[in-house]
């Protein structure tokens, strides 16, 4: 009985450490992510992003908008969205049908440049190495 | 009778030990929540951007050639070019499944044009605690033909929160 007895307690101490091991996993990455501001980057990129492809469409006359210190970001762009990949951060941004906009993937590295350029009616974008 | 005695003291001690577990879940979930709430309310963020989204979009309407402002040679914003003012070419320039949209160009005459119907189906901006909306009205001029008339150009924007 009393060997029973341990090895119940025995397991209850280990299923104890494991659901503490877990929680502790899953809380740390959570404060971690708020603290390092990881997400908050992530979002405040998708709206300037977006906000940029709203404002573009007012500008008369050509131009070209580089964007430079990022992260690794791994962007799609559509017709009328900018989307970091496996990420819940979307913008939806007004799609002039007049210009010819870009559609695909982005991966973007710490080192790279996004560059945004207007040319008549029609709106690139790419990625350029720093430097 | 000791044997119905024994099974009262196993049942009690089982019930004793469920309630026992109950508290401690209680306890730990509170732990955690009290812990996740104490972390979320210094470091949460949110962006309040409806207020910029609406004024660019408002901008995107009236500077714009390819949706309301004259052009000859060069864009004149803040004059309205009438032939513009259709339907088919606000739903070109202006293609969104996002904002409700109705324009009020007044002059000689009443002008409105609604876009993205689905939005636009309600009374505009009945409900504010899920809709962000906006209206603003400017002074332009109206280039019909030849002649430039004084007029107003209300924008009224609805977008989803």
């Amino acid at each position: 009985m009393d060997k029973k007895g341990f090895d119940t307690r025995t397991v209850l101490w280990v299923f104890y450490i494991v659901l503490v091991l877990i929680m502790t996993y899953f809380l740390y990455n959570y404060i971690d992510d708020l603290a390092s501001g990881e997400g908050f980057n992530k979002k405040y990129f998708v709206n300037d992003l977006g906000l940029t492809f709203d404002a573009i469409s007012s500008a008369n006359g050509d131009l070209e908008i580089t964007y430079s210190n990022l992260e690794d970001y791994d962007i799609a762009f559509a017709e009328n969205f900018v989307k970091i990949q496996d990420e819940a951060q979307v913008y939806y941004f007004v799609n002039d049908k007049n210009f010819q906009s870009f559609s695909g993937n982005l991966n973007l590295k710490p080192q790279d440049k996004l560059v945004i350029n207007k040319n008549n009616n029609v709106v690139s974008v790419n990625a350029k190495k720093d430097g | 009778m000791q044997k119905k005695m024994d099974k009262k003291a196993q049942i009690f001690d089982l019930t004793k030990e469920w309630i026992v577990w109950i508290v401690k879940a209680i306890v730990f979930f509170v732990v955690a929540s009290t812990i996740i709430i104490i972390v979320n309310i210094p470091l949460s963020s949110e962006f309040k951007t409806d207020g910029l989204r609406h004024s660019l979009l408002r901008q995107h309407l009236i500077y714009d050639e390819n949706c309301l402002a004259y052009h000859n040679e060069r864009t004149y914003p803040g004059i309205v070019d009438i032939k513009k003012f259709t339907q088919a070419n606000l739903e070109k320039c202006f293609s969104t499944q996002n904002y409700g949209i109705q324009l009020t160009l007044s002059a000689d005459t009443l002008n409105i044009i609604k876009l993205n119907e689905k939005l636009n189906k309600f009374e505009f901006c009945f409900d504010k605690k899920n809709f962000y909306c906006s209206n603003t009205t400017y002074y332009v001029l109206v280039k019909d033909n030849n002649m430039e008339k004084q007029g107003t150009l209300n924008i009224a924007i609805l977008s989803l929160k």
